[in-house]
């Protein structure tokens, strides 16, 4: 106890050195690791808006593939529209030209007046 | 239906480059045959206009001449392969209104036809020559219901086909047992020669709807087909010029 009363002062002088240092210390390290959390938050919000905009253009994508496959659907259908016209078409030629030359063979009938 | 004015004119246009009225005046006055008849200002019915566009345009005729009857006008228009008017004369047809003909009707004696069943059946015919009773050839319009056209038959003066043929009104011209009776000058002149490999005839109806009578024919797609009709005329001078 002597020795504490004798040096009480430096005792007191260096408890608040240590203590301010301590506590200076743990100040430092609140700022340092706000300023880390700080800046993940910001890479991860630069991430986010990449990520969010490639998604994006990733649906936009789909959305034109999707709208492409509809065109071209719709082309073939159209072309298949036009194939099938040509054909009914060929065939109700061919149907005329058959069926009139099938009437200059038919048996011979009455005409109704 | 309504028309809207910008295509009106175009297809008036188109109309008479093709020699249709699309008002229903026709412009040959010479197509006309009957005597008497204001020829030059003789109209023809939207039907008849709006059919042949559609015809022309959608080249349902397939290459072949064509004829349109109007059973209520009582008269036949005939047209070449390219739509162009060849002729326009008036025709006797089928004493009963209808538009269909009965069971078994072509294979009866003309006596036997009951005289509701003595209809010019509507539709659209793949019309050609063959054999007829008598070592006869004639032009038929529809060979299973015994349909022909052919020239005016005089065998029974009673009926006064030739006079029916060659009054002013229509009324009259329903005598025949369903077989078109036109003049023989103008079946001579104009039917014969054009029909000689076949055509087609597109009956219009007495009583039916038009697209009931024409599978295939709306009038919705009268828009497309004017416009059409004319892109032919406007743009086919050396087929379409000139009429």
């Amino acid at each position: 106890m002597s020795w504490l009363k004798k040096h009480a002062t430096t005792a007191r002088a260096a408890a608040v050195v240590v203590f301010g240092g301590v506590a200076l210390s743990a100040c430092a390290t609140n700022g340092y690791v706000d300023e880390q959390i700080a800046a993940v938050n910001s890479r991860i919000d630069q991430v986010d808006a990449r990520a969010q905009a490639a998604a994006q253009r990733a649906e936009a994508a789909n959305t034109a593939a999707q709208a492409a496959a509809t065109d071209a659907r719709t082309a073939a259908t159209t072309a298949q529209g036009a194939a099938t016209e040509a054909r009914s078409a060929t065939q109700r030629l061919d149907q005329i030209e058959g069926r009139v030359n099938a009437l200059e063979s038919m048996p011979a009938r009455t005409p109704r007046g | 239906m309504t028309i809207p004015a910008r295509l009106k004119t175009a297809l008036t246009g188109a109309a008479l480059s093709m020699g249709i009225g699309c008002v229903g005046v026709f412009a040959p006055a010479a197509l006309a045959d009957k005597p008497g008849a204001a020829a030059s200002t003789q109209t023809v019915s939207g039907d008849v206009s709006e059919l042949a566009g559609w015809v022309i345009a959608t080249k349902d005729n397939r290459g072949y001449p064509f004829a349109i009857i109007d059973k209520q006008a009582a008269e036949i228009l005939i047209f070449d392969a390219d739509g162009k008017l060849k002729g326009r004369t008036p025709a006797l047809l089928g004493s009963a209104v209808g538009d269909h003909s009965a069971p078994g009707v072509g294979d009866r004696e003309l006596k036997d036809i009951p005289a509701e069943d003595r209809t010019t059946p509507a539709g659209r015919f793949i019309a050609g020559y063959g054999p007829a009773t008598g070592g006869q050839r004639v032009l038929w319009v529809d060979y299973e219901t015994a349909i022909s056209i052919h020239p005016v038959a005089t065998g029974n003066r009673a009926e006064k086909r030739e006079e029916r043929l060659a009054s002013k009104t229509a009324e009259d011209n329903r005598i025949t047992h369903g077989c078109i009776n036109v003049a023989k000058a103008f079946y001579d002149k104009t039917v014969q020669p054009t029909f000689t490999k076949g055509g087609v005839f597109y009956v219009l109806p007495d009583t039916v709807e038009v697209h009931e009578a024409f599978p295939g024919y709306a009038r919705p797609n009268l828009a497309f087909s004017l416009v059409e009709a004319y892109r032919i005329a406007t743009h086919n001078p050396a087929k379409g010029g000139g009429r």
